[in-house]
């Protein structure tokens, strides 16, 4: 009997805090598109709210920096597991098309389609890191889907590949790098996916041909704790404040 | 004359005396354990969000007397989600742990009881705090149970089969109160 109660204390303890339960991210609002008629499109962003690095932290990442001999980011690719689901309102009598195109940013860098775009003649502008393809909304209805873990971890990884790796942007979008088990680093190193940076901010793109409304909410899977209790709502001075750049690649070279 | 009359109102007396109480089944006494498979259901602002689902219990404790027993208990119960999509098709489960007593009135082989408890709930997700179920950041809340049933001894001196149902108040979840009912096994050493 008295050794029943330490056991229900550590049970009552781990209950709540299993670390494969999901934590929903909600925006403070929507996007909507299209009230004053079609083609337009409307950005959010969101960065998750990561809690400030602690000391221990630090110095842990600074020991597997050394070890590794390349720099390892403070949220690593297999900390968190994201997914995110979204739903699509017509508003409108119309039927029409909807386009979610998602990039983002990890902590060093920000993916932007654009800055790969060099000759607006020449060049084609590559995808976004999720999504980007239409959907058809009927009127005065609602469509939802996911953007899978799997999903946000390939975009996360080919970010890595395109800043860290130098590989060319269209290849490392579109393979699938499920099976990569490490990553060629700007020293030429090998670093293990797993501790590769994760996507820590979302840049949603919405456009629709009608009148339309995204609801989106991000699901987070927390396996390292770094996630704050009080989500959006947690004082900035207790979140990290990333400031990722804009990647740029290098311009093409000219054939001689 | 008199001797005549006595006797019949001594018949008239056990004729209309009360059937008496079955003598208890023979039971163990002492520290026991019980699992317990159900269903269980919020109510209130919670319950628009949630479905019914099934529920787990284990309980341990100890009968101080034949018809008072002090004990604790782990428990789980799942749910699916109803809350305005995103997101949808997703379940949560509340996490129980209470200390509980029991008074039982033993009938025969059956006996009623009543328990009630006091403790703490943890919800697993947050899914909940879109439609302010849950304040942010918020997870627990402490829980006053009670509840009754019905249980069944069997030959066997340990085991008893039992049917119960209990409501519990969580007043941090918006005071959600979740109801459900129970089949249980338990057995005492």
């Amino acid at each position: 009997m008295a050794g029943a109660v330490p056991v229900l204390a550590l049970l009552l303890c781990a209950a709540p805090a299993c670390n494969g339960d999901p934590i929903y991210i909600q925006p403070p609002a929507g996007i909507e598109v299209g009230e004053d008629g079609a083609g337009e499109d409307a950005t959010a962003q969101l960065t998750l709210p990561i809690e400030t690095e602690t000391q221990r932290d630090a110095e842990l990442r600074a020991e597997l920096s050394g070890r590794l001999g390349e720099a390892v980011p403070y949220v690593r690719l297999d900390d968190l597991a994201v997914s995110i689901e979204w739903t699509i309102k017509n508003v409108s009598g119309e039927d029409g098309q909807a386009v979610i195109a998602i990039n983002g940013a990890n902590e060093r860098y920000a993916y932007v389609p654009e800055a790969f775009v060099f000759d607006p003649e020449e060049d084609e502008e590559p995808p976004p890191l999720l999504g980007g393809i239409p959907i058809a909304v009927p009127a005065q209805s609602t469509v939802s889907g996911v953007f899978r873990e799997d999903q946000v971890r390939e975009a996360a990884l080919d970010l890595e590949l395109i800043t860290r790796s130098g590989e060319n942007v269209f290849q490392a979008l579109l393979v699938e790098d499920e099976e990569l088990s490490e990553i060629t680093a700007e020293n030429g190193g090998p670093v293990p996916v797993g501790v590769t940076s994760s996507l820590v901010r979302f840049d949603i793109d919405f456009s629709a041909t009608e009148h339309m409304v995204l609801e989106y909410a991000i699901r987070v899977r927390d396996f390292r704790g770094i996630v704050h209790d009080l989500l959006l709502d947690a004082p900035a001075g207790e979140l990290s404040q990333f400031a990722p750049m804009d990647f740029a690649p290098p311009p093409p070279v000219d054939e001689p | 004359m008199i001797r005549l009359r006595l006797a019949f109102a001594a018949a008239l007396a056990g004729a209309l005396c009360l059937p008496q109480v079955a003598a208890a089944r023979p039971s163990s006494s002492g520290v026991y354990a019980e699992a317990g498979l159900g269903a269980a259901a919020l109510v209130g602002n919670a319950g628009q969000y949630s479905q019914a689902g099934f529920s787990a219990d284990l309980r341990v404790g100890y009968d101080v007397f034949s018809w008072l027993a002090i004990g604790g208990r782990l428990g789980i119960q799942n749910h699916r989600a109803r809350v305005p999509p995103p997101p949808e098709r997703e379940y949560y489960q509340v996490y129980v742990a209470t200390a509980e007593a029991r008074i039982s009135i033993p009938i025969g082989a059956l006996a009623l009881f009543f328990d009630g408890g006091v403790g703490m709930s943890a919800m697993s997700t947050n899914v909940l705090a879109k439609v302010d179920v849950l304040d942010p950041g918020e997870r627990a809340s402490i829980r006053f149970a009670g509840g009754g049933g019905i249980e069944y001894q069997l030959q066997n001196r340990h085991l008893a089969l039992g049917l119960g149902g209990e409501a519990a108040l969580m007043p941090a979840f918006a005071g959600a109160v979740s109801t459900g009912g129970r089949l249980y096994l338990r057995y005492t050493y």
